[in-house]
């Protein structure tokens, strides 16, 4: 430790007679804010050297002069006392110090007098200010978050907040943005750098960065009260011109939202509210006719979930008067009286929703125009909100707004289409699909695009010509291979792109004013490689497809959809044995297969084949329909991610027909009779066909096959899982490699691994290679975006079981499938190596 | 990757003077020795430093466990940490125990912080009884790293030339 | 014009005192503008340029300046100039002058940057009466020096895009 001392006493003898030169210079030029700095920042570096040394009298005494001279730097006035005082202290130091190189250590002494004459300036500085008033910050300064200055002139009373200027919160904010920002940066030029010994710093880094945001974005919360504040006096006034009794009640109003978002939902939620008071509550004498209390409640609270703030306004009026809203809709060409019937109380309620469907009786001029639900619903989901709503009939109605918690820094995705790159919020991406493994493609039907996906049938649009992006030449007439879908409020929709480049975190910022007027962006950002991209608006990439609110509001239920957006449906028409043809949603139907005789077996009465490496059982459409010589034509139908095949005897047609049943089919499999184009058809009922094969049967397996899923997006990992889920797995999630290891050594047990090949602790191939120390046996697939040869080759150097793609589900499913295979059976069969085509 | 920023500032291309053999190892030829050692210390100077407005990372700060300087590379599994541990046996002994004696006085910095949280733990007044010493803890740990670092970076030449300089100015 | 001799440039011209009103020549095309060095914030070279889609033809594009989003606003094509014949197309390289107005951030893409010049009132004259509408609305004053008619640049009127709607 010497050497460091006789360091530090060479170091300091200079420190201190700089700091003594420039303590007179300051003294001439008190307005030198960058000298006082310096001043500062020398005795603040000889204060820590003398602690760390456990020099003891040194410390104390520097600490004091430091205390005085940063209040000079905070602004205090350099009185000729004070300077004395300061100057005092250095010629006290340089003694100390001169002691110190003579004696070899610190010798005793008393400097309570100097330190109590620095302090008794630090109070008269601080004394000068007044408890409770904001910390004035000098020009350029950020507050510092760790110096409570207010609490140490109150000695004894002790600050439990501190009150800090909203400039410099503001500042603090922007540095936060940029911090992430230049984070991305530093991640991006990792990855290319390859070097083992920045990732590690890296994640610690990038941990830090997120709860330091995390952090500041808590000091902008303001609890909602504020929005909550207006409402009582609103009701009151509601009340009386109504000659209404509303009895109003507020819950969660510490619930704390960021500043910006309470701005945003302020109108929303009045109106809401207001709503509730006007449409909802009946007046007194009604509400003692049907048996309620003469006054009505509307109950707003708020409360936190996960990420989220959900604010519900419920009423116990007389709910949505649904005949009123159905006459209403009809009367604006917004439905049809067919279509009405097929609808349930929820697809009706969302009329409300429809643009001007509200506005005839309640102009509501708020903020100075006139305003919608339609207008209330856009603006909760422009900031990523969610609004639904329920109702009783005469019982009473609940909105509930879903609010994320920030706005500023969100997870993107970035797409790319004609070679331009733009980001996409991800809170409104669902998932993403591939389109060259021909399970899914575009559609085309009376002028508008359609992505048929598992159950739904979805518009879709090209995100190059919707934003009429010019095409560069060596692209041109190539479809675009990848479908990005999306859901704003109930609606999803998809848009095509080339690629999906990365999943990153945002600094949103807003347009300039040239271009904020385009609807279709609502910000832009700069990412990692310091290039500007700009963020799509989910909302505005919906209505340029040409979507209105209008026809969604009633077509909105992702479940039950029996009618596709224009109303009719695409059917598959075939002959099923010697009775009346037969139709089948082309929807219901995963793949239409021909199967020549020889690939169908037979086991235990049962017909067989293989399909996509599995054996999938296959029942007749008809008890008459049997197995031809030659081809068959075998539709497969996958229900839950069980395939079967429904054995048929010939596809007649495919054909795009409203579907009316309008008899109830008697003979089992079939749901009823239905005319298309003056045919009477039956309509298929897969569900008979479903219990059918339910009964005991021989399966290849009765345990749902365990995968392990690494990959550090969670966007993908939920992507990823949703799909693999829906296939029959369990999917165990892991976002690092120590994580997955985490997994494996819980329960090495798996049947396949799936990792992702860039992980921010190390290299997925790496990581393939100790997880198999760790003692999984299972076979192990590479992910990544696109199965390029590298990957592929890099995959089958670490051994494993192949490379694909994140977006590939089909090539992605027959992989996993066969691993397993190859795991129970022992013996591997077709070769399944390399890249999934 | 192309340059996306307009060219007055230049982001990509090596910083000067370094070369591509030295950015990859760990180790810095010059002193033998190498930082990322420290990690050990920022770690709970970091924790200290943010304990009195997050009172939650408590529990972490409490469980930081010193480590030596080849317990650290030992339990390492970057690739340039059997390079470190050779390099250590290596160093002349001299330099090796000022190392340890500052790494000492480090460690005994951090445990006397841990000590003081452990105690002021339960107490509700807790975490703005201990916010001074956590601010006073890191700055005199931030010193003490400042010099371990040059000690690393640049080596001990510093010192005794510096003060030899000074002798030779004033003429003794 | 690199951006260090136009920051030194900058601060020898604010050194000289208020007396004398120093403008930046800019060229587009045959045209020649001053713009009061007051006004310039930087000039520089942008970079990629990502284009706006959707946004004013005038708009090249967004540019990043040192970690900040800038719009590049083409000042051949505000004048209604076609492309510089045989010239390479306005993008990454450019040259640009850094303007703020009404709280954005502009970059004015133009094909130099020439002498700084010194207008008073004695140089300053009445609007010529040839001059075409279109570009009279970018002029925000006229002089002449050295026996040439020198318009002002109308900045206002420059990134003003709400006429075009």
């Amino acid at each position: 430790m010497d050497e460091m001392l006789k360091e530090f006493l060479a170091e300091s003898a200079e420190q201190i007679e700089a700091a003594s030169a420039q303590i007179v210079e300051f003294e001439r030029n008190p307005a030198d804010a960058a000298l006082i700095a310096s001043i500062f920042r020398l005795v603040h570096t000889i204060k820590g050297t003398c602690g760390f040394l456990g020099l003891n009298r040194l410390q104390k005494l520097t600490h004091a002069a430091e205390s005085l001279i940063g209040q000079l730097r905070e602004g205090a006035k350099a009185t000729p006392d004070v300077v004395s005082a300061i100057l005092a202290a250095v010629d006290r130091v340089k003694r100390m110090l001169a002691e110190l190189e003579e004696a070899g250590q610190e010798v005793a002494g008393d400097d309570s007098d100097l330190i109590t004459r620095l302090e008794h300036y630090v109070a008269l500085c601080q004394g000068a200010v007044p408890e409770e008033t904001p910390v004035e910050q000098g020009p350029g300064a950020v507050a510092d978050a760790h110096e409570p200055a207010a609490a140490e002139a109150t000695q004894g009373k002790r600050a439990e907040t501190i009150r800090i200027n909203l400039n410099t919160l503001e500042r603090i904010m922007q540095l936060v943005s940029e911090l992430v920002l230049t984070r991305n940066q530093l991640i991006e030029l990792a990855r290319h750098k390859d070097d083992e010994s920045l990732k590690s710093p890296l994640q610690r880094l990038s941990t830090m960065t997120s709860d330091l945001q995390d952090a500041v974005m808590r000091a902008r919360m303001q609890p909602v009260e504020r929005v909550f504040a207006n409402l009582p006096r609103m009701i009151r006034d509601l009340a009386n011109d109504l000659h209404k009794k509303i009895n109003l009640i507020t819950e969660g109003a510490d619930t704390e939202l960021d500043r910006q978002l309470i701005d945003l939902i302020r109108d929303p939620l009045t109106h809401l509210v207001r709503n509730c008071a006007d449409h909802g509550i009946e007046t007194p004498e009604e509400r003692l006719r049907v048996g309620k209390p003469a006054t009505g409640t509307v109950r707003v609270a708020a409360a936190h979930e996960a990420g989220q703030i959900t604010i519900e306004i419920s009423d116990d009026g007389r709910g949505l008067n649904l005949a009123k809203i159905k006459e209403k809709a009809l009367a604006r060409g917004l439905t049809t009286p067919q279509q009405l019937a097929q609808m349930s109380d929820e697809d009706v309620s969302r009329f409300i929703f429809a643009p001007g469907f509200s506005t005839a009786d309640q102009v509501t001029n708020v903020s100075g125009r006139g305003v919608g639900m339609d207008v209330v619903r856009e603006n909760i989901q422009a900031i990523g909100g969610s609004c639904a709503l329920t109702s009783k009939p005469g019982q009473g109605s609940r909105f509930t707004l879903k609010i994320p918690l920030t706005l500023a820094i969100a997870p993107a995705l970035i797409v790319e289409a004609s070679g331009q790159r733009f980001a996409l919020p991800q809170h409104s991406v669902v998932e993403a699909v591939g389109l060259n493994g021909g399970e899914h493609k575009i559609e085309c039907v009376q002028g508008s695009k359609i992505l048929q996906l598992r159950d739904e049938v979805l518009p879709i649009g090209s995100l190059a010509e919707l934003l009429r992006l010019p095409v560069p030449a060596e692209r041109a007439g190539a479809p675009e291979p990848l479908a990005v879908i999306m859901r704003v409020g109930a609606q999803s929709f998809g848009i095509t792109v080339d690629a999906v480049i990365d999943v990153q975190e945002i600094v949103v910022k807003p347009l300039g004013g040239s271009i904020s007027h385009l609807t279709t962006f609502s910000g832009h950002t700069i990412l990692g490689d310091g290039s500007v991209v700009l963020i799509l608006d989910p909302n505005g990439v919906c209505r340029s497809l040409g979507l209105e609110q209008s026809r969604e509001s009633h077509a909105a239920s992702v479940e039950n959809l029996p009618t596709a957006p224009s109303d009719k449906t695409r059917l598959v028409h075939f002959r099923a044995g010697s009775g009346v043809d037969k139709v089948l949603p082309l929807s219901s139907i995963a793949r239409i297969e021909t199967v020549n005789a020889a690939r169908i077996e037979y086991s235990s009465g049962m017909m067989l084949m293989r399909h996509q490496g599995r054996l999938m059982p296959i029942v007749a459409a008809a008890p008459d329909v049997t197995v031809r010589e030659g081809d068959n034509t075998v539709f497969v139908i996958s229900p839950h991610g069980e395939p079967f095949g429904l054995l048929v005897d010939s596809i007649v047609d495919i054909v795009e027909h409203r579907l009316d049943v309008e008899i109830g089919g008697e003979a089992p499999g079939v749901i009823g009779a239905a005319d298309i184009g003056g045919k009477v058809v039956e309509l298929v009922d897969i569900a008979y066909f479903i219990d059918l094969l339910q009964m005991p049967q021989e399966r290849p397996r009765d345990r749902k096959s365990r995968l392990l899923l690494v990959d550090d997006a969670a966007f993908f990992r939920d992507m990823l899982s949703s799909t693999l889920q829906a296939a029959g797995f369990d999917v165990v999630k892991a976002g690092t490699a120590a994580q997955a290891l985490g997994h494996v050594a819980q329960d090495p047990h798996f049947d396949a691994i799936l990792i992702d090949v860039d992980l921010p602790d190390g290299s997925g191939f790496q990581l393939a290679a100790r997880l198999r120390e760790a003692g999984a046996r299972a076979e192990m697939i590479a992910l990544a975006p696109y199965a390029t040869r590298d990957v592929s080759r890099n995959a089958d150097a670490a051994g494993m079981a192949g490379a694909v793609g994140k977006f590939q589900r089909n090539q992605m499913l027959d992989l996993i499938r066969a691993c397993i295979e190859r795991g129970r059976e022992g013996t591997p069969e077709e070769s399944f190596r390399g890249v999934a085509a | 990757m192309p340059n996306a920023m307009a060219s007055e500032i230049a982001l990509t291309g090596t910083p000067s003077g370094a070369s591509d053999d030295t950015v990859l190892s760990l180790v810095n030829p010059l002193t033998g020795l190498a930082n990322d050692y420290l990690n050990v210390y920022n770690e709970i100077l970091l924790l200290l430093e943010f304990l009195p407005s997050m009172p939650e990372m408590t529990d972490d700060a409490l469980a930081w466990q010193p480590r030596g300087y080849c317990e650290y590379f030992e339990q390492s599994s970057i690739p340039g940490a059997r390079d470190a541990l050779h390099a250590y046996d290596k160093l002349d002994p001299g330099v090796r125990a000022h190392f340890e004696a500052i790494l000492a006085r480090l460690t005994e910095i951090a445990v006397s912080a841990q000590n003081t949280l452990a105690e002021e733990f339960g107490r509700p007044d807790y975490p703005d009884s201990i916010a001074k010493s956590c601010e006073e803890t890191a700055e005199v740990m931030r010193a003490g790293l400042a010099y371990v670092a040059r000690l690393i970076n640049e080596g001990r030449s510093t010192a005794t030339s510096k003060s030899a300089r000074r002798a030779k100015n004033n003429g003794c | 014009m690199s951006l260090e001799s136009s920051k030194i440039l900058g601060e020898t011209l604010h050194g000289a005192g208020n007396a004398l009103d120093g403008y930046f020549s800019i060229k587009v095309g045959a045209d020649t503008f001053g713009l009061p060095v007051t006004q310039v914030q930087a000039i520089f070279r942008i970079g990629a340029v990502t284009s706006a889609p959707g946004g004013p033809p005038d708009i090249v594009g967004l540019v990043n300046l040192r970690g900040k989003i800038v719009t590049a606003v083409s000042l051949r094509r505000r004048l209604g100039l076609g492309p510089e014949p045989g010239g390479k197309p306005e993008g990454a390289g450019s040259m640009a002058i850094g303007v703020e107005h009404r709280n954005e951030a502009f970059a004015l893409l133009v094909d130099e940057v020439g002498d700084v010049l010194t207008l008073t009132a004695e140089t300053a004259i009445a609007p010529p009466p040839h001059i075409g509408r279109r570009r009279a609305k970018f002029a925000s004053g006229y002089n002449r020096i050295g026996g040439q008619i020198l318009p002002l640049l109308n900045i206002d009127a420059v990134f003003d895009f709400a006429e075009d709607r």
